[in-house]
C-alpha cells in the first residue's frame, strides 16, 4: 500500500519486493521522486470517490457525448 | 506551397498536374536528409532503396491514371514503435536493438496501402516514455528551429523530421501528450484521435489504457488526409472502435462560423501558467475564432493536478507491466530515464491503480458535463517555447503537470497546432479538443485558423537553407 509518508525502509523492501536491482545512489533520488509521486498519489483518494463508483479500466465512448 | 516544401495536399494536387513526381519529391527529401540529419538525427534507419523503388512505382502508376489518393507517392516517416515487417523496430532501445518483426502494424500496412513512400524509421524517447537520453545506441532528436533545444517528445524524430521537411507527414503516438508536445515545440500539426479510433496493432505499447496512435503533419489538413488512411476498426486492437470513419475533409472549409468554443484558461492561467508568448498566442487565436463567427465561453474542469495524479498512475502502473520482464531480466540494457521512471511504477500498489480508474470515470464525466453544450475547448498545448535539449529536468514528468494528459485520461481527441514564434524564432502553440470521434469538427477549427494566419509560411531557417 502506497500510503503518503512511506520511509526509506519500507520504499527500500518495495523495491526488493520488486525484485529490481538498483544501486544506493540511484535508490536515494528515486525516493525523492516517489515522495512527489505520493503526494499526486494521495489526491486520488481526495475527495473520497462514492463506494458504488465503478473503475475505466476500459473507456467506452460514444459518438458526440 | 512555401518554397520547396509542399504540403501532402500540395504535393497530391502537382502529382495529378504532372507539375512534381513522386521519384522528384522522394529524391529531395532523401537530399535534405542527407544534408540535415546528421545534426537533427531525427531517422533510427533510412531506407533509401526501398524508398526509391516504392516513389518509382507510384509514380508508374499515377502515370497510368492509377492513383490511389492524395497520400500515393508522399514521402513519410515512422515512429520506431510502429512494427515493419523485415525492418528494424526498436523504440530507440537497447532492448530491442536487433527486433526485426515479422509483420507490420496496422497502420503500416494501411499506409502503404495509401501508397505513402516510406523513408524511414523515426527517433522516438526509448520505448516512448524514457528521453531525451543520451546513453542510448542513438542520439534524440533534435529541433529543426534551433538544435540545442528540445523536440518534445516522445514522437521526437517525428516532429523534427517533419518541421525541417525531410518528410511530408508521419506518425507518433500519444500516452500523455506524446504527438501535441512535439507538434507544438517543433511548429508542426498533431492529432491525438479519440481512443479508439487507430488502431495500436503492432505499436509497441506503453500503457494500453492511453495509448494513441496519430498522424503529424505541417499542416491540419494533412493530420486529416494521414488520419483517413488509418482510422477505423481493426480486430487486432482490443480497444478499436466500430465507430463509423467520416471524410475528414468534408468540413475543411467551412469556417468557424457557429462553433462553440470553451476557452480552458483555467488550465493555463491558473493551475500551470504559461509564458506570456504563449498566453498572446492563444488569445489572438481566441479573437480570431470570436471574428470568424464561433460563440466564446470560459470553462472550467477539475484541476490539472488531479488529472496528472491519475494519467501518471495509470501511465506508471500500465508501464512497468509491460516492462517488467525487462526489467527484471535485462534491466542494464535500458537507458537511465527510462529505468528510473519505470521502477517508480513497480512501487505502486493495485489499490492505488483501481483508484486512479475510478477517478477517471470520474473526471470523465466531469469533462463530459462541461463540454454539453460546447463543439471545442481551447487551451495551450505546452507552457512556453522548446527548452534546451540539456536542460530538460528528469523529474519533470512528475513535477509539472502538462496540458495533454487530461485528453488521454478522456479519451477526447485533441489537436495541436501552431500559434506563432516567440523568443529566438521557437514555435509557440495551442490545443483544441474535440467531443469523441468529433476529428471534422477539430480539423475544421484547427484549418479555418491556420488559413487565416501566415505561421505555415516560416520554415526551420536551418531546413531552409538547405
Amino acid at each position: 500500500m502506497a500510503a503518503p509518508g512511506l520511509s526509506r525502509a519500507e520504499f527500500d523492501a518495495l523495491l526488493r519486493r520488486a525484485g529490481l536491482t538498483t544501486s544506493e545512489t540511484q535508490r536515494a533520488e528515486l525516493y525523492a521522486a516517489w515522495e512527489t509521486l505520493e503526494t499526486l498519489i494521495a489526491r486520488l483518494r481526495t475527495p473520497l470517490i462514492a463506494l458504488e463508483d465503478e473503475p475505466a479500466p476500459i473507456i467506452d465512448l460514444e459518438p458526440g457525448r | 506551397m512555401s518554397g520547396d516544401f509542399p504540403t501532402i495536399a500540395e504535393a497530391a494536387a502537382l502529382f495529378a498536374a504532372r507539375k512534381l513526381s513522386p521519384v522528384e519529391l522522394t529524391r529531395a527529401c532523401l537530399d535534405r536528409i542527407a544534408r540535415l540529419d546528421g545534426t537533427l538525427h531525427s531517422f533510427l534507419h533510412l531506407l533509401p532503396d526501398q524508398a526509391m523503388a516504392a516513389a518509382r512505382a507510384a509514380e508508374a502508376a499515377i502515370l497510368r491514371g492509377e492513383s490511389r489518393g492524395p497520400l500515393h507517392g508522399i514521402p513519410i516517416g515512422l515512429k520506431d514503435i510502429y512494427e515493419t515487417k523485415g525492418i528494424p523496430t526498436t523504440a530507440h532501445s537497447r532492448q530491442l536493438e536487433h527486433h526485426v518483426p515479422a509483420e507490420d502494424a496496422t497502420c503500416t500496412r494501411r499506409l502503404a496501402e495509401a501508397g505513402t513512400v516510406l523513408l524511414g524509421k523515426l527517433a522516438t524517447h526509448e520505448f516512448a516514455f524514457g528521453g531525451p537520453s543520451f546513453d542510448l545506441p542513438w542520439p534524440p532528436a533534435r529541433n529543426p528551429w534551433n538544435p540545442d533545444h528540445f523536440t518534445g517528445g516522445s514522437s521526437s524524430g517525428t516532429g523534427a523530421a517533419v518541421a525541417a521537411g525531410m518528410v511530408l507527414g508521419g506518425m507518433g503516438s500519444d500516452t500523455g501528450g506524446s504527438i501535441r508536445l512535439p507538434a507544438a515545440l517543433c511548429g508542426i500539426a498533431g492529432i491525438k484521435p479519440s481512443y479508439g479510433l487507430v488502431s495500436r496493432a503492432g505499436i509497441l505499447p506503453l500503457a494500453w489504457s492511453l495509448d494513441h496512435a496519430g498522424p503529424m503533419a505541417w499542416t491540419v489538413e494533412d493530420c486529416a488526409i494521414l488520419l483517413q488512411a488509418v482510422a477505423g476498426h481493426d480486430p487486432r486492437d482490443p480497444a478499436s472502435a466500430r465507430a463509423p470513419v467520416p471524410d475528414f475533409r468534408a468540413d475543411l472549409d467551412r469556417g468557424a462560423r457557429g462553433l462553440r468554443i470553451g476557452v480552458l484558461r483555467q488550465f493555463h492561467e491558473r493551475d500551470n501558467p504559461v509564458n506570456d508568448a504563449t498566453r498572446r498566442g492563444i488569445e489572438e487565436a481566441v479573437a480570431f475564432y470570436r471574428r470568424d463567427g464561433a460563440e466564446i465561453s470560459e470553462v472550467a474542469l477539475p484541476p490539472l493536478n488531479d488529472w496528472r495524479a491519475c494519467a501518471l498512475v495509470i501511465l506508471l502502473a500500465e508501464g512497468y507491466a509491460v516492462h517488467e520482464r525487462f526489467m527484471r531480466t535485462s534491466i542494464e540494457k535500458y537507458g537511465e530515464l527510462l529505468r528510473d521512471r519505470l521502477v517508480l511504477g513497480a512501487l505502486i500498489s493495485g489499490a492505488d491503480y483501481v483508484q486512479a480508474q475510478r477517478r477517471r470515470r470520474v473526471l470523465c464525466a466531469e469533462l463530459a458535463a462541461a463540454m454539453q453544450g460546447l463543439d471545442l475547448l481551447l487551451t495551450a498545448s505546452v507552457p512556453a517555447e522548446a527548452p534546451r535539449i540539456d536542460r530538460v529536468p528528469k523529474w519533470g514528468i512528475i513535477e509539472q503537470p502538462n496540458f495533454t494528459s487530461a485528453f488521454n485520461v478522456a479519451g477526447y481527441p485533441a489537436l495541436s497546432l501552431c500559434t506563432g514564434y516567440g523568443e529566438g524564432g521557437l514555435p509557440l502553440a495551442m490545443q483544441l479538443i474535440a467531443k469523441p470521434f468529433d476529428e471534422p469538427t477539430l480539423f475544421r477549427a484547427g484549418h479555418a485558423y491556420e488559413r487565416a494566419m501566415n505561421w505555415r509560411d516560416r520554415r526551420p531557417p536551418l531546413a531552409a537553407r538547405a
